[in-house]
């Protein structure tokens, strides 16, 4: 198979009672921009130094082009790795940094400059290739390390968080450079992140990771729309879906999930088993995104609205191009992001509705419902 | 200035002169004629370099120097390749035994050399190495403070670095030469004055080892010269014979005291 493939990958690390990687599998074809995501210590960045050779393979296999490449010296492996603190020498100037593989590997002096040069070029980095790392920026010094992995034109780049150590601004920036980077290059790029903004915004695919254990791979499309389960929704997205614990209900028939008095008809997103959830399901969580929260008189005909529910304002956060409006009612505590244009008040009674079309279920162990 | 600075001043410049005086003063002497020995002063009219001359004409003193370069040199370079190896693969290697390796390091720190003197006597002379310039270098080769100070040093520079080298393809020995020896600097120089300074004015050892005039150390021969008898107990030329003791360990501080000055700081190690 071209491209990148992981068999069942394992990581034990002695003294650890559960291993830090579980039945990891996954497949990157060539030119993919892909996003391991996942919260602090989930495991993603030994996954990264495990496909470098960093870090030695408990069990599975890692096949590069359809060879096996799990016990393969990392030199050897024809991959690059941008670290998370950029790794340059900083006793050598920028042209020293991006020639220094070559140079351990005793390639010709000509055509390392004309490698160094080349890159320096695309990366916009002439002016400065005599200068130390520590006299550059940090986007300069991203770029640096961009660099010195372009230099080796791999087949795989390996990104270890690379944008954490900036600030938000150079951050936009330094995203499109990478992705343009990445199109350059037409290598396997593979991007790990804790940050799931950086996680959608980027990649072309998204592996979400949990505990060691691949939860979720998809378009970001996808896990958006349809995550997996409770942890991919609740991880997904700017803000966390709001998760209401209610029960499932029969009436008349169909299907309803209630909280208290207040119920919503489940036929827009169970219509396959009506009778059958509510007999198998006693407990369920229902999973509303705050995007998909609207005011009883503001929602438009797209939206299929469920029944009003009142709930009081307790903060309201303007961040310029939309409020965040954290809400608490009979339905407990959510949050909802609405238009930019709306003034509420803190305490203020505002009647709500969920869009029907775009709730979630999830069972009491935070499962999807089974089809 | 308040009259409690100034007397600061005045207390710490008296200090100061106490130190260097005594100093300055061999130095003067060195440079003047026998008749002078007794002037405290710091100047004279009749400067003169006879008793340079007197020690050179009376002992082999410039074998002897040479003798020191070499083995003082061999010494520090020694130290500093095997001692930065160790350095590195305590600081950044994970083996079994590590610990224990690092606590031999530690407690051969706190043995005092004279303890260990006779044993060592017996095995040079076992290795036929008495009286030869390897009775005299191999002992010395590694040192415990040198792989303390170059382990704290690796410590600091962070993992990823030797990371991204060993993706590029680079060996150990190629990382520990082009990337920690030159983030090293300060310790190599910290270290390198330190066995030099301690390897150039060494007595005792060569006192055990040499009794060959051709093999003798600087110092050892100035001990000699001066408290042998050979130099007629003439002051002169003893402080002409003191002064090429101790110059090259001034004139190589002076050179590296800023690394010096900056490692032992940062490597919280006291002199």
């Amino acid at each position: 198979m071209e491209g990148l493939e992981l068999k069942n990958l394992e990581k034990h690390y002695s003294g650890n009672e559960h291993p830090t990687i579980r039945q990891l599998s996954a497949k990157f074809k060539p030119g993919e921009f892909v996003v391991l995501v996942g919260p602090s210590g989930c495991g993603k960045s030994t996954v990264l130094r495990m496909i470098a050779g960093l870090v030695p393979v408990s069990h599975g296999a890692i096949n590069l082009d359809g060879q096996d490449i799990t016990n393969v010296e990392s030199n050897l492996r024809n991959i690059s790795m941008v670290f998370q603190n950029y790794a340059l020498f900083p006793h050598m100037n920028v042209y020293e940094n991006l020639a220094f593989g070559m140079r351990i590997r005793k390639e010709p002096a000509r055509k390392i400059e004309k490698t160094v040069t080349d890159a320096a070029k695309i990366l916009h980095l002439q002016d400065l290739l005599d200068k130390k790392p520590g006299a550059l920026s940090g986007g300069q010094r991203q770029r640096v390390a961009l660099g010195r992995a372009f230099v080796r034109k791999p087949k795989v780049i390996l990104f270890d968080e690379p944008l954490s150590n900036l600030d938000a601004q150079l951050r936009i920036e330094m995203r499109q450079e990478i992705l343009k980077f990445h199109e350059q290059c037409g290598a396997i790029s593979i991007y790990v992140t804790h940050d799931q903004h950086e996680a959608m915004t980027m990649a072309d695919r998204v592996v979400i990771l949990n505990q060691g254990v691949a939860c979720q791979t998809g378009t970001p499309e996808e896990v958006y729309n349809n995550p997996v389960d409770q942890f991919v929704a609740g991880f997904v997205g700017s803000l966390p879906m709001n998760f209401i614990h209610g029960r499932a209900i029969l009436q008349e028939g169909r299907s309803f999930f209630q909280l208290g008095s207040y119920k919503i008809d489940l036929s827009h997103i169970c219509t396959d088993y009506h009778l059958d959830c509510s007999k198998n399901f006693g407990g369920l969580i229902l999973g509303v995104r705050p995007e998909d929260i609207y005011l009883d008189e503001h929602y438009s005909h797209a939206v299929a609205p469920s029944p009003k529910m009142a709930a009081q304002v307790k903060m309201v956060e303007y961040l310029g191009d939309s409020t965040i409006v954290h809400l608490e009612g009979d339905m407990g505590s959510f949050t909802s992001r609405f238009n930019k244009d709306l003034r509420v008040r803190k305490s203020e009674i505002l009647n709500c509705v969920f869009d029907l079309k775009k709730l979630h279920l999830f069972t009491e162990e935070g499962n999807t419902l089974p089809d | 200035m308040s009259m409690r600075r100034l007397l600061v001043y005045v207390i710490l410049i008296a200090g100061a002169v106490s130190f260097i005086y005594p100093f300055l003063w061999m130095g003067s002497i060195s440079l003047r004629p026998i008749s002078e020995f007794q002037d405290l002063g710091l100047f004279s009219e009749n400067f003169t370099l006879a008793n340079y001359q007197a020690v050179f004409d009376r002992i082999p003193i410039g074998r002897a120097l040479i003798n020191s370069c070499f083995i003082a040199g061999t010494v520090t370079c020694s130290v500093i390749f095997f001692s930065s190896l160790v350095g590195y693969s305590l600081a950044k290697l994970q083996f079994k035994g590590q610990g224990a390796i690092m606590a031999i390091v530690m407690i051969s720190m706190m043995i005092p050399g004279q303890l260990t003197l006779i044993p060592l006597y017996q095995l040079i002379v076992y290795f036929g190495w008495a009286d030869s310039y390897l009775g005299l270098i191999v002992p010395s080769l590694m040192s415990g403070l040198g792989i303390l100070i170059f382990r704290q040093t690796f410590m600091t520079i962070p993992y990823e670095l030797m990371e991204a080298a060993r993706m590029e393809g680079a060996s150990e020995f190629q990382i520990l030469r082009k990337i920690f020896w030159p983030l090293a600097k300060p310790a190599i120089v910290t270290i390198g004055i330190l066995t030099f300074m301690g390897s150039w004015n060494e007595v005792l050892w060569p006192m055990i080892v040499v009794h060959e005039k051709a093999m003798m150390t600087l110092p050892q021969m100035v001990v000699l010269f001066t408290k042998g008898g050979e130099s007629g107990g003439q002051f002169g030329i003893e402080m002409a014979a003191n002064m090429m003791l101790v110059l090259p360990i001034i004139i190589s501080y002076c050179f590296f005291q800023k690394y010096f000055v900056e490692a032992l700081a940062s490597s919280g190690i006291k002199g």
